[in-house]
C-alpha cells in the first residue's frame, strides 16, 4: 500500500510511509473490508511481478504509474463486488485517497483543514482564509 | 474513518439489515406482543419516540417499527458510505428492496427511499436537523393568506409544545430573528455563530436591505443530554457519527429506560377493529415468518407522510371499505412536500466552504409576504456550497499531482445559497395504493401522485430573483440557478392525514385523534394541513407531544 501511495499521493505529501502505516493499523482490523484490502494489493503484487519482474515496492515510479493504470484501476468505478480493476480503485486507490484526503494531512494540500470525515471541530467554518 | 466494513461493502439489496447491511439481525430478539399494553406506537421515528417517552413513565408503551435497530457503532461506516461513489444514498441506512417498494404516477417523480429512512430512529437518522417553527399565519393560511385550510389550532395552541420540543430535541438558537413568531425563552443552546461565508453574503445583504439571521440547529453547539457538542465531521446529512446531530434514538432509548418496549423490524401489515370503532390490535409480521397482533388501548400511528395513510389504506375492512379512519376520503390526499429553490456560482476568492453540513444563517424576511399567489418562502446561505475535495478525490481518473491540480482547482470558491417554498394541499396530489406490485410481505405498495400548482413555481422564481440578486452583489458569477425546471423536494412528506375541525374535511381533529376511530391517534406531518415553508420536524415533535398528552387524559379518564 505505501508503494502505491508513493504513486497517488502528490509529491507534496510528506511522511507517507508513516501515514500509511497508521492508516492500515486502524483498517486491517480482521474485517471483511480489511480482507478485501489484502486480495487486492496481492492482486497488485501478482501483477507487479507477472509483468514487471519485480514487486511493487521494487518497482520506479513510472512503472507502479503504468501498472495502476494497466490494471485499470485509473479509469474503473470503485466497487467491492466488481472487476480486479474496481476492486483495486476501491480497495487500494481510493481507500489511500480516501484516508489521505479526510484528514487534516491532505486537506491542507488542497485548502480545507477540516474535511469531511474528519471530526476538526466546530470552529474552523468560521475563520476566515490563513 | 473506520471502513465500510462494520456494515458490509454491499449496496443495498433487500429489505433493511436482510441486506448484510449490518444492523443487528435479531435472530434472538423476542419480538412477540407484550401483554396488557396500554399505547401501541406504530413508527419509531421523532414523533413515534417523544410519544413513547412522555407515555412510558405511566403506562406499558411498545413501538414497533418496520426497519431494523442500527448499531451505534456503525456509524463511522455509514459515514464512509455517505462519501465513496459506490454508495446510493439509500445504502446509507440500508433503505430499498422489496420492503420499501413503491410507484410513482402522475407528472412529477418522487425519489421516495432517498427522502426516509426506516428503522429505530426513523429519518432524523439522515436528516440536516434544522429545526424552525411555522410562523402564525401558516397556521391560518385561509383567512390572511387567502388559499388553503386554515388549521383547527393556532400557534399559540402549540407554542408551549415547541418550547418543549426545542429542549427535547437540543436547539441551539438566538432570538435575533425578527421575523421569527413570538417565543418564550431563549433556545436551550447558544447559536452555532455564522460561518465565514455568512460574513461575505452579510456585506452583500446590508447593501440590499436585506436582513440576515441565526437559525436554529437540533445540533449540540455545547455539551447537551450526554451527547457531544458537533464535532465537525462535515456529513450531518445523511449521518452524524458524534451523536451531537438529534435524532429520535435519543428518545427511544429514554422510553427503553422508562419501561418501553421497541420491537424491531415488526412490520405492521394493517389494523385491526371491533364493532364500537376502536382500534383493537396492530397485526404485524417479524423476520422469521410469524404473524402476531398487539393488542392495546390505544393505537397512535406514527409512520411518516407516506406510510401512516398506506397502513390506514391496508386495514380497509367491511365496516372501513375505503380504509380505516378515512369517513372523509381523504386518506393519502394532499401530499405536499417542500420545493426547492437555489442558486450558487464563484468568487475570486476563498469561501471555507465544506468544513460543516449545516447552515448558519438564514433569511425570513420575505416569509410572512405569502398572500394567494406567492408561497411563503424561506432563504438559506449554505456553508457547503460546491463540490467536496474528497468526494472529488475518489471519482476521477487521476491520481498524484495531477489530482491535487484538479482539487485546488475545483474546491475553494463556491458560495450557493438555498430556500424552501410551501407547496399548497392539492387532492391530485396523494398516496394510493399500488394496483399490481406488492411488497416482501404482499402488500399493495405505496403509490405517490405529486403534483406541484403555479403559486409554489411562482415562488421559486421570486425566491430565485433575490438569491441572484444576492450573489450578484456579492461579485459572484452565478453559475447556476435552480428554478421552477430544476427545483426537487426537501423530503418532508406531509398532508396526507390532514387535521380539520370537520369530520368530512379531514382525517385526524384538532387532537390528532382519527375523527373515526376514537382510540386511535396519528402522531406525524401527514396531519399538516397546510405546510408552510419551515422544516417540519419540529412542529412534528410539538404536535407529538400534544398527542401523548392527550392520550395519557383519555386513558387515565378511562
Amino acid at each position: 500500500m505505501t508503494a502505491v501511495a508513493r504513486t497517488v499521493y502528490p509529491e507534496a505529501a510528506s511522511g507517507i510511509e508513516s501515514f500509511v502505516d497508521g492508516f492500515l493499523d486502524g483498517r486491517l482490523d480482521g474485517s471483511a473490508h480489511a480482507e478485501g484490502i489484502r486480495a487486492a494489493v496481492a492482486e497488485v503484487e501478482s501483477a507487479a511481478r507477472s509483468w514487471y519482474d519485480a514487486p511493487v515496492a521494487e518497482l520506479p515510479a513510472a512503472e507502479r504509474d503504468d501498472l495502476l493504470r494497466e490494471l485499470g484501476a485509473d479509469t474503473a468505478e470503485e466497487n467491492p463486488h466488481g472487476t480486479t480493476a474496481e476492486r483495486v480503485r476501491y480497495y487500494v486507490v481510493n481507500d489511500l485517497l480516501l484516508a489521505l484526503y479526510a484528514s487534516p494531512t491532505g486537506g491542507e494540500l488542497v485548502g480545507i483543514e477540516n474535511p469531511q470525515g474528519y471530526a476538526g471541530g466546530a470552529e474552523s467554518y468560521t475563520r476566515g482564509p490563513p | 474513518m473506520s471502513g465500510a466494513e462494520s456494515v458490509g461493502d454491499g449496496r443495498s439489496s433487500g429489505a433493511g439489515s436482510d441486506a448484510g447491511d449490518g444492523a443487528d439481525s435479531g435472530d434472538d430478539v423476542d419480538r412477540t406482543p407484550v401483554p396488557d399494553a396500554d399505547v401501541c406506537i406504530v413508527g419509531a421515528g421523532p414523533a413515534g419516540a417523544l410519544v413513547a417517552d412522555r407515555l412510558a413513565d405511566d403506562h406499558e408503551v411498545v413501538v414497533l417499527d418496520a426497519g431494523p435497530r442500527f448499531d451505534p457503532r456503525d456509524r463511522l461506516a455509514r459515514q464512509e458510505r455517505a462519501i465513496r461513489p459506490f454508495y446510493d444514498r439509500p445504502d446509507v441506512w440500508g433503505v430499498g428492496g422489496a420492503r420499501d417498494a413503491h410507484e410513482n404516477a402522475g407528472d412529477w417523480f418522487y425519489p421516495l427511499n432517498h427522502a426516509r429512512v426506516k428503522g429505530v430512529g426513523g429519518s432524523t437518522l439522515h436528516w440536516q436537523g434544522m429545526v424552525m417553527r411555522l410562523h402564525e399565519d401558516d397556521f391560518n393560511s385561509g383567512t390572511v393568506r387567502g388559499v388553503g385550510p386554515d388549521w383547527p389550532i393556532d400557534y399559540a395552541d402549540l407554542r408551549p409544545y415547541y418550547a418543549e420540543a426545542e429542549r427535547e430535541l437540543g436547539v441551539a438558537g438566538a432570538s435575533d430573528n425578527p421575523y421569527a413568531p413570538p417565543r418564550e425563552e431563549p433556545h436551550p443552546m447558544p447559536a452555532f455563530e455564522p460561518s465565514y461565508s455568512d460574513s461575505l453574503f452579510a456585506e452583500a445583504c446590508e447593501a440590499l436591505g436585506i436582513d440576515m439571521h441565526s437559525v436554529p440547529n437540533a445540533r449540540n453547539s455545547e455539551p447537551y443530554d450526554e451527547r457531544s457538542p458537533c464535532v465537525g465531521y462535515g456529513t450531518c446529512q445523511p449521518v452524524c457519527p458524534s451523536g451531537a446531530k438529534y435524532d429520535a434514538t435519543v428518545h427511544v432509548e429514554r422510553a427503553e429506560e422508562k419501561g418501553a418496549t421497541v420491537i424491531d423490524r415488526a412490520s405492521v401489515q394493517s389494523l385491526d377493529h371491533d364493532d364500537e370503532d376502536r382500534v383493537t390490535a396492530a397485526a404485524y409480521a417479524t423476520p422469521d415468518g410469524a404473524e402476531h397482533r398487539q393488542g392495546a388501548e390505544a393505537f397512535v400511528v406514527a409512520a411518516g407522510g407516506v406510510e401512516t395513510p398506506r397502513l390506514l389504506l391496508l386495514s380497509a375492512s367491511d365496516r372501513y371499505p375505503e380504509g380505516l379512519a378515512n369517513g372523509s376520503g381523504h386518506v393519502g390526499e394532499f401530499f405536499m412536500d417542500h420545493l426547492f429553490a437555489g442558486a450558487g456560482g464563484t468568487l475570486d476568492e476563498p469561501t471555507r466552504q465544506n468544513h460543516v453540513g449545516f447552515y448558519t444563517s438564514a433569511c425570513d424576511q420575505f416569509y410572512d409576504e405569502a398572500d394567494e399567489t406567492q408561497a411563503p418562502f424561506k432563504l438559506e446561505f449554505f456553508n457547503y456550497a460546491g463540490p467536496s475535495p474528497i468526494e472529488m478525490a475518489l471519482s476521477g481518473d487521476d491520481w498524484g499531482d495531477p489530482l491535487l491540480e484538479r482539487l485546488r482547482d475545483g474546491y475553494g470558491n463556491h458560495v450557493a445559497m438555498g430556500g424552501l417554498v410551501e407547496q399548497l394541499p392539492d387532492a391530485e396530489s396523494r398516496v394510493t395504493l399500488a394496483d399490481d406490485r406488492t411488497d416482501d410481505h404482499g402488500n399493495p405498495v405505496p403509490q405517490i401522485e405529486w403534483t406541484v400548482g403555479d403559486r409554489a413555481l411562482d415562488t421559486i422564481e421570486r425566491a430565485n430573483e433575490i438569491q441572484v440578486e444576492i450573489l450578484e452583489e456579492l461579485g459572484a458569477d452565478v453559475e447556476w440557478v435552480a428554478g421552477p425546471d430544476a427545483t426537487g423536494p426537501a423530503y418532508h412528506h406531509m398532508g396526507t392525514t390532514r387535521m380539520s375541525a370537520d369530520p368530512d374535511a379531514g382525517v385526524v381533529d384538532a387532537d390528532c385523534r382519527t375523527h373515526d376511530l376514537e382510540n386511535c391517534w396519528i402522531a406525524s406531518s401527514s396531519v399538516f394541513p397546510t405546510s408552510g415553508a419551515m422544516n417540519p420536524t419540529l412542529t412534528i415533535a410539538a404536535l407529538a407531544l400534544r398527542v401523548a398528552d392527550d392520550v395519557d387524559v383519555r386513558l387515565s379518564e378511562a
